[in-house]
């Protein structure tokens, strides 16, 4: 008699296990230190980033669920494929775009008009340029830099359109982001807020700040015509406004491509 | 037979070189009676000049110039430490729960707290209330932060100047009591910070520049010294025509008197000591004078993060160091060093500990060797 019973047990246990481990967000985590294999085939002089894995392992401490799509991958190990679009020869429907939230941590740019994040692996360039990725289509809600330069003013429009695909948030910065033994605790501090309820681009605004390094944080969200209102924004309504981490309040739907009307974006300014 | 001429005279040079030290020792015979010990002879500390690769000379040279160019230590100063008062947790729940009714009318309202409110998640105590007012406080620094969650960094705020947001803020501080001042203890203004919004369709046309929130951040003044570091800081959020709608706190209690002492480093050591830090990070090939950029130099007593436990407020140097090429990506990077001899526990502990560890590297999930 209890045989049957434990078997139905076990059963509902195999059934209910993926079902509870899909209820919190999937989240992917790249971090790279150091760079001697980039400088070696540049001549180039990328610094070590101190504190990088310090701000990773909060990130992944507070958000990682144990999900099988969940990753953190470190030095090497973080490859510029990850993010690349499938159609653009890249892995991103296997690792960037098969989670809610990617972060990154490594030094970056940008050419004006897109994006550039460097890594210290040959998988298969140096540098990631965002005219190559097709973020959204797959899973991801949000993407995170912590990296230098990634958000130019005045090329809001021209950066971002090329990469949302579905994707409804860019966490970068439009100038510098500091390393050091106080912002160290910025990805503990940015998960924590995404956990605590705030909208995801406060988390993000909020949770890079020491108050004492001169942090520039920048956040951009892709938006419908219905909020622009002749150029005055109605900004309870807009996407950013309305926008939380799964299962920490609303999270707004995925706008496809091609019904972009323009991007609002918040930053900080010290 | 030269040398042996030579013996004599040096005897007795040796002889009274001898008697002369004995002289100088002889203990001091004063107006009273008293017998005095001899001056105690100080060692000059035993100090390893680090030797920088090539290339770092022209940044010691820019680094210590904008050290000295500041308020900084002397050489050899005696520089007080002073002892951190340790966190109760009990006392920090009643303590938040206080601050946060003192103040809760004039940042959201809604119902009171109770030292029962919160919930412990890891190192920190958290209470929301139903008006949205969060309330969080870290247990390892004592760290508070009382905000409006629905109305930080959003809406609109009058362009207030600085001054007028800095009075707003001084105002709500004292009046609330936010922080208890020693009497060698002052609250300076660090910074003013602004959040904007805006909006870019393709055509590059932009919407109005909103201005949000303006944020108030006071800094510590011990006796003459700063306080550096995200530690000894209040900040305080305004919104609307200079509403507070939220407060941070970070702000280590001290005893007032010093707990030991230590000899300061002066701008030439201090320079030193932030090089030989540049050179971990840069390796053996710094950056050229042209691209190097110091932004800010100071010194003071080093507070860390909110999830830092410290037991000693001690003296500190701190650079902040940008580097700009031409094809090179922005590297912004704070320094900081020990301002004294000697550390009674190393100034951000918690991080050294984690430094430059790999948390995890799992399998890739899909084979990697497709190329």
């Amino acid at each position: 008699m209890r045989f049957p019973l434990l078997i139905c047990l076990l059963c509902a246990l195999c059934v209910l296990f993926p079902v509870l481990c899909a209820q919190g967000a999937q989240v992917g985590v790249e971090g790279v230190k150091r760079f001697p294999n980039y400088n070696a085939a540049h001549a180039d002089d990328l610094s070590t980033l101190p504190y990088t894995f310090n701000i990773c392992n909060g990130v992944w401490d507070e958000l990682s669920t144990g999900h099988a799509r969940d990753f953190y991958w470190a030095y090497t190990d973080c490859w510029e494929k990850d993010i690349r679009a499938a159609s653009e020869g890249g892995l991103d429907s296997s690792f960037a775009d098969n989670v809610d939230l990617f972060f990154l941590a490594t030094h970056g740019n940008n050419w004006g008009d897109s994006v550039r994040v460097f890594y210290d692996s040959t998988q298969e360039w140096w540098i990631s340029d965002s005219t190559k990725w097709r973020l959204g289509n797959g899973d991801l809600e949000w993407i995170a830099f912590y990296s230098c330069d990634t958000l130019p003013f005045g090329e809001i429009w021209d950066t971002c359109i090329q990469f949302f695909y579905g994707l409804h948030e860019v966490l970068g910065a439009y100038d510098t982001l500091w390393y050091g033994i106080t912002t160290d605790e910025v990805g503990e501090d940015f998960a924590e807020n995404l956990k605590d309820g705030w909208r995801v681009y406060t988390a993000w605004l909020y949770g890079l700040e020491d108050w004492w390094c001169d942090q520039h944080p920048l956040v951009a969200c892709a938006e419908q015509e219905e909020t622009w209102d002749g150029g005055d924004i109605d900004w309870p309504n807009t996407r950013i406004e309305r926008d939380h981490y799964h299962g920490h309040g609303t999270v707004v739907s995925d706008l496809p491509h091609d019904q972009i009307y323009y991007f609002s974006y918040y930053w900080l300014e010290p | 037979m030269k040398y042996r001429v030579l013996l004599v005279p040096a005897i007795s040079a040796g002889l009274f070189a001898f008697w002369l030290l004995l002289w100088q020792s002889r203990p001091f015979q004063g107006a009273s009676a008293q017998a005095v010990l001899p001056p105690r002879i100080v060692k000059p500390p035993i100090t390893i000049q680090p030797v920088f690769p090539a290339g770092y000379e022209a940044l010691l040279q820019k680094i210590q110039a904008a050290i000295q160019q500041g308020p900084h230590f002397s050489q050899d100063e005696s520089l007080p430490v002073y002892r951190v008062k340790p966190v109760e947790p009990q006392q920090l729940r009643e303590q938040a729960a206080a601050l946060a009714n003192r103040t809760l009318a004039r940042i959201g309202g809604g119902q009171p707290f109770s030292a029962t409110a919160f919930t412990l998640d890891g190192n920190r105590l958290v209470a929301r209330n139903d008006k949205g007012v969060l309330v969080r406080t870290y247990l390892p620094s004592g760290f508070l932060s009382v905000v409006n969650q629905e109305q930080l960094f959003r809406g609109r705020c009058l362009p207030l100047s600085d001054s007028q947001a800095a009075d707003i803020a001084r105002k709500f501080v004292a009046g609330n009591k936010i922080v208890a001042l020693l009497a060698n203890e002052s609250l300076t203004l660090a910074d003013v910070w602004r959040v904007r919004s805006q909006g870019m369709l393709a055509s590059k046309q932009t919407s109005e520049r909103v201005l949000n929130n303006i944020i108030v951040i006071l800094g510590r003044q011990l006796g003459d010294k700063a306080v550096i570091g995200p530690g000894g800081r209040v900040v305080t959020f305004l919104g609307g025509s200079g509403e507070v709608l939220g407060f941070e706190r970070n702000w280590r209690e001290i005893d007032p008197a010093a707990v030991d002492k230590v000899r300061a480093k002066g701008p030439v050591a201090a320079a030193r000591a932030v090089v030989a830090e540049l050179a971990r990070v840069f390796g053996p090939r710094p950056p050229s004078a042209q691209a190097f950029h110091i932004r800010r130099a100071e010194c003071g007593y080093f507070a860390a993060s909110k999830r830092k436990a410290q037991k000693f407020l001690q003296p500190a140097y701190a650079v902040h160091i940008e580097v700009e090429g031409e094809k090179m990506p922005h590297i912004a990077q704070v320094i900081v060093v020990s301002g004294g001899d000697r550390l009674l526990e190393p100034l951000a502990p918690v991080a050294a500990e984690l430094k430059g560890q790999p948390r995890a590297v799992r399998v890739p999930l899909t084979t990697r060797d497709d190329d």
